[in-house]
């Protein structure tokens, strides 16, 4: 990339450097902080502490290229925030449907909205869904409406989703393994408002993949494979602008994983992911598109921008390469930007506001689609209005005041930055390798491997904290003796009752017969479904039968059920 | 509950009427070498031998738990109470452990039908704790049907399972290289059942058909285990493992190998006891103070551990077991 | 044979930040510690798997909320059950003024996020009922 001429002297130049760099460090002998002499990145690459032309030597332009152009390594369009910045999405849900709306229409107001400034709403499911319960079920107390919505039937959807035009706006179900039965619904209750499944936009989450390093129940990863490849081949025929996975990069790191371990591992999947889909009969084309991606934004300024790019670059090849895409958009990595969390302090928590700053203006450099920044008393609660606002303004100042928006992939040809983009594209794909020698991403999680591999990320990480070799501002140095007691966000305890006594009436007002029906149809359907391989998927018998059972209003409680008495379900791990 | 010492017949009592928290305490003290669990234990044996005892066994990675979790499930849907012992190894350096077989039972949580004890193996070198077969005894006793014995395949304690139980099931996943594992000492002569987990994944075929091979090399005909295939996660083939539970016990009884087998084993241990109580008594009767003083003998490599062994027993036997000195006693259990 | 102090780890099934959690067991482990580590939806199943298991320590971490419902039967559980020398213990994102409730309920100790595996095991050893 660099004439000969410059390249002599860069060397030389670097020569000289060194030396005098060397001699100004040495003089602080056994005291020198390690950074000065070898310094990493937080996920343990080795960097130099300046970098030269001479240090992207080898890199070939065509790896780098130009926004919107294969392998994307800048981009997936010619355009970038010129045109309007990033989707500020921030997660929402709580308590009832009706408190969810509330909180919905207040953030549309203050200026959320996504792609064209559409209607977007980014809605968690709580915790009680999530486990594939329903609000009066024991396990249920205290839990009702924390952390996520309560929604777990048609009849929610509409409380949820009443007046508003479900062609206009794009819905995020961020559920956790009640994936289907979410779906199910939400396709259903559009049926009752006159509206076509084929005009529905919105995000499943499909993320089964998540149980090899995330501690609650799911099915065996297997069958969650099966589960991801039907929803896939259902919505590849009959929703065309739906968005049908999300690989969930983030868990990784907030699981203690690298930047490394998070692109490696989602990449593995992905691939395991794409191979069940053309097993089932789908073309790359037809499915990859619809591939959306949630990526974290940590600490390590330099290292999450350069993940990104490497990202970028290694999913393009390997989809063009080994899985035959051809559409520049099975190629794209549709990036939603997750500020990270496990990076924030409960101690001090006003400074989270800085540090999240700085994720989002890494995310921002790094040229990401959609941004979630991270509300700063998120190690307290969940946010109050106060906290979930000034999320939103970090995101608006950025993309406001800053003018980063008026360049595309500004920070490219940094010496620094290509480097990097390059060594962590080639430390991932080793990992790959890996995870592939183990027999691909699944064999590999039933082995405890992926667990094992994250979780050692995470003892290190401990322990450079511990020891106080990796500072973090308040909790291992400048740390404060005040304890700041900030407005704590409380679920009203009378959604657990008002949503147990809807799922009672419910119950008892349905058409038992057909619901008798469809359920027995549900549960004939899942036992097959669990006997077979993946090649004998794309008749799309699960979905179907979920939606016909969602029809009769069927609970996520009553679903959930029946898929795991006959897919299994349980720990992820074994230990 | 505040615990009277010197009642074990309380203790025996509440066992045998099915009380949890006596046998969780008795279990307990049984681990910690308290001599009133020893009392307890010897109350409770009378009312032993009724549970069948099914040991399983294999690598880590195997998915044990998850196979034990699914075959609690059909044992209770058989109507059968269900005990298990869950064996994991303490940390030679701190001794501490990380008994993860529990969590898997998740299904079984609230059932008073079924018990679950982990168990660290405190040093123990045979791989299993040494107080499983007394916790075993008193589940037995409390009037559990089966009692499952679950171990990690490592060192001996798939010999030692074996020792333990009435139904050995060894345990193999396709591609760990299984195949080469089995080969070690004695596992293809002790195994009633094999078992192939996970065996969807690649590799099953290879291994079944290993494993055929081994045991068709170590058994006659009529001997040889089968080997079943199994998916724990979703309960595949966990039907046909109770099944050949099952059938091991039936044709073990007809046949007087279940007797014979099991008064082998209590003759086996009575000789550990044996060895155990003479050796601890002869170290008593030698004295820590008279075992430091050897220390230069052993230094300066005059005389060998094993002669001086055998001349240190002869002379405590010589002496009737007299205590050198009473106030070296309690030093004794920590020494050597 | 030597006494160990046996600890039950635990945070309910649908609290998904467990990273903490697990190395806490480790830690637990390395400090000497017997840890039966388990997952748990209804407070119940921790009390079973207390007295089954015969444990010293009881160590309950929450993230996600619903932790007062979780303590208040867990305790009343272990009154049920007569279990009164076990020590009760809670962990991970709790409020200050839930915690001082729950020390009223006979909690003995809330560690926060950041709190040291070392203070932990320190009073572990200190606290937990050597009988």
């Amino acid at each position: 990339m660099i004439d000969p001429e410059t390249i002599a002297r860069s060397k030389e130049a670097a020569e000289r450097w060194k030396k005098e760099y060397e001699r100004i460090v040495g003089r602080f002998g056994d005291a020198t902080p390690e950074a000065a002499k070898t310094p990493t990145t937080h996920s343990g690459l080795p960097i130099r502490s300046c970098y030269f032309p001479h240090d992207v030597e080898s890199i070939s332009f065509d790896e780098i290229g130009a926004p919107g152009a294969y392998p994307f390594t800048r981009g997936n369009l010619p355009v970038q925030y010129q045109l309007m910045p990033w989707a500020n999405q921030p997660v929402i849900g709580y308590g009832l449907p009706e408190h969810t709306r509330a909180r919905m229409d207040l953030l549309a107001e203050k200026g959320m909205v996504g792609y064209f400034g559409q209607r977007f709403y980014n809605l968690v499911y709580d915790l009680v869904s999530h486990e594939g319960l329903d609000p009066d079920h024991p396990a249920a107390r205290g839990r009702v409406g924390q952390c996520g919505m309560a929604v777990y039937s048609v009849q929610d959807m509409a409380r949820l989703c009443e007046g508003l035009d479900l062609e206009k706006m794009n819905v995020v179900h961020i559920t956790y393994y009640q994936v289907i039965p979410a779906l199910a619904q939400y396709i259903a209750y559009a049926e009752r408002r006159g509206v076509a499944q084929a005009n529905l936009r919105g995000n499943s989450m499909n993320w089964y993949h998540q149980s090899a390093y995330v501690g609650m129940s799911a099915f065996p990863p297997e069958q969650g494979l099966k589960l991801a490849t039907e929803l896939i081949s259902y919505c590849s025929k009959h929703m065309p602008r739906w968005n049908t996975t999300n690989l969930f990069c983030y868990g990784i790191e907030e699981a203690g994983g690298t930047a490394i371990q998070e692109i490696a591992l989602m990449l593995a999947f992905g691939i395991e992911l794409a191979e069940a889909c053309k097993k089932a009969g789908l073309e790359a084309d037809n499915f990859l598109p619809r591939f959306g991606f949630q990526i974290s934004q940590a600490n390590d300024f330099f290292e999450e921008i350069a993940k990104i790019r490497a990202f970028r670059r290694i999913w393009a090849k390997t989809m063009h390469d080994r899985l035959g895409a051809r559409d520049p958009r099975s190629m794209h990595v549709r990036i939603h930007s997750h500020t990270s969390g496990a990076s924030l302090t409960a101690q001090q928590p006003l400074v989270n506001l800085i540090r999240t700053t700085i994720h989002a203006l890494g995310a921002a450099l790094a040229g990401t689609q959609a941004m979630e920044v991270s509300s700063y008393d998120e190690a307290l609660s969940i946010p109050t209005e106060e906290a979930a606002t000034l999320a939103l303004r970090v995101a608006q100042v950025i993309s406001e005041e800053t003018n980063i928006t008026a360049v595309t992939d500004a920070l490219a040809g940094s010496w620094y930055l290509e480097s990097l983009t390059n060594q962590i594209a080639d430390a991932a794909l080793a990992l790959v390798t890996e995870v592939e020698a183990h027999g691909g991403y699944v064999a590999a999680q039933r082995k405890g491997w992926i667990r094992a591999e994250v979780e050692r990320s995470a003892d290190r990480w401990r322990e450079l904290v511990d020891s106080g070799k990796r500072r973090v501002v308040g909790l291992n140095c400048y740390q404060t003796n005040q304890d700041t007691e900030r407005p704590i966000f409380r679920v009203d305890p009378e959604v657990e009752r008002v949503a147990a006594e809807r799922i009672r009436a419910l119950r008892a007002e349905r058409d038992e017969v057909r619901w008798g029906t469809a359920m027995r149809k549900f549960e004939d359907v899942a036992a097959r479904f669990a006997k077979k391989d993946v090649s004998n998927l794309g008749d799309d018998e699960l979905m179907l039968a979920a939606i016909e059972a969602a029809r009769c209003d069927a609970t996520t409680g009553e679903m959930m059920h029946v898929l795991k008495q006959s897919l299994g379900w349980g720990p992820p791990h074994e230990h | 509950m505040t615990v009277e010492m010197s009642d074990s017949a309380v203790f025996a009592q509440r066992i045998l009427a099915g009380q949890v928290r006596a046998a969780a305490r008795v279990i307990s003290m049984l681990e910690n070498g308290d001599p009133t669990a020893d009392e307890v234990a010897a109350r409770l044996f009378p009312h032993t031998g009724r549970a069948e005892v099914v040991g399983i066994t294999g690598p880590p990675g195997a998915g044990k738990s998850t196979l034990i979790d699914r075959l609690v499930c059909v044992f209770r849907a058989r109507h059968r109470r269900v005990g298990v012992v869950a064996v994991d190894p303490s940390s030679p350096f701190t001794g501490g452990a990380l008994l993860g077989d529990r969590i898997r039972m998740s299904a079984h949580a609230s059932d008073p039908d079924v018990f679950f004890r982990s168990m660290a193996t405190r040093g123990h070198l045979g791989g299993i704790a040494l107080a499983a077969p007394a916790a075993v005894r008193v589940l037995d006793a409390m009037g559990f049907d089966v009692v499952i014995v679950e171990t990690v395949g490592v060192g001996q304690s798939e010999v030692a399972v074996a020792g333990l139980a009435d139904c050995t099931i060894l345990v193999s996943v396709p591609s760990l290289g299984d195949g080469i594992q089995m080969i070690k000492a004695g596992l293809m002569e002790i195994g009633d059942v094999l078992v192939i987990n996970k065996a969807d994944l690649p590799g099953t075929d290879d291994l079944r058909r290993e494993l055929s091979g081994l045991v068709a090399a170590a058994r006659p005909e009529q001997q040889r285990p089968p080997i079943l295939l199994t998916r724990a996660s979703d309960g595949d083939g966990i039907e046909a493992l109770a099944d050949a539970i099952a059938r091991h016990f039936t044709r073990a009884r007809a046949s007087g190998a279940l007797q014979a087998a099991r008064l082998g084993s209590l003759r086996s241990e009575l000789e550990t006891w044996i060895g155990l109580e003479a050796g601890r008594r002869i170290l008593e009767a030698v004295g820590a103070e008279r075992l430091r003083s050897l220390t230069d003998e052993l230094e300066g490599r005059r005389q060998d551990p094993g002669k001086m062994a055998r001349r240190l027993v002869a002379d405590a036997l010589a002496r009737g077991l007299e205590v050198e000195r009473a106030s070296d006693q309690h030093k004794l259990h920590n020494t050597f | 044979m030597e006494r160990r102090i046996r600890v039950l780890l635990t945070k309910p099934t649908h609290d998904c930040h467990d990273r903490g959690v697990r190395h806490l067991a480790r830690r637990l482990r390395d400090g000497g510690f017997e840890v039966i580590f388990i997952n748990f939806l209804l407070a119940q199943e921790i009390v079973d798997a207390a007295i089954q298991e015969d444990v010293d320590v009881i160590g309950v971490s929450s993230s996600s909320g619903g932790h007062m419902v979780v303590f208040q039967d867990l305790m009343q559980g272990l009154q049920r059950a007569g279990v009164d020398d076990m020590l009760v213990i809670g962990g991970g994102v709790i409020p200050d003024e839930d915690a001082r409730e729950l020390q009223t309920l006979g909690v003995k100790r809330i560690f926060g996020p950041g709190s040291s595996a070392e203070s932990l095991v320190t009073f572990i050893q200190e606290n937990a009922a050597t009988s």
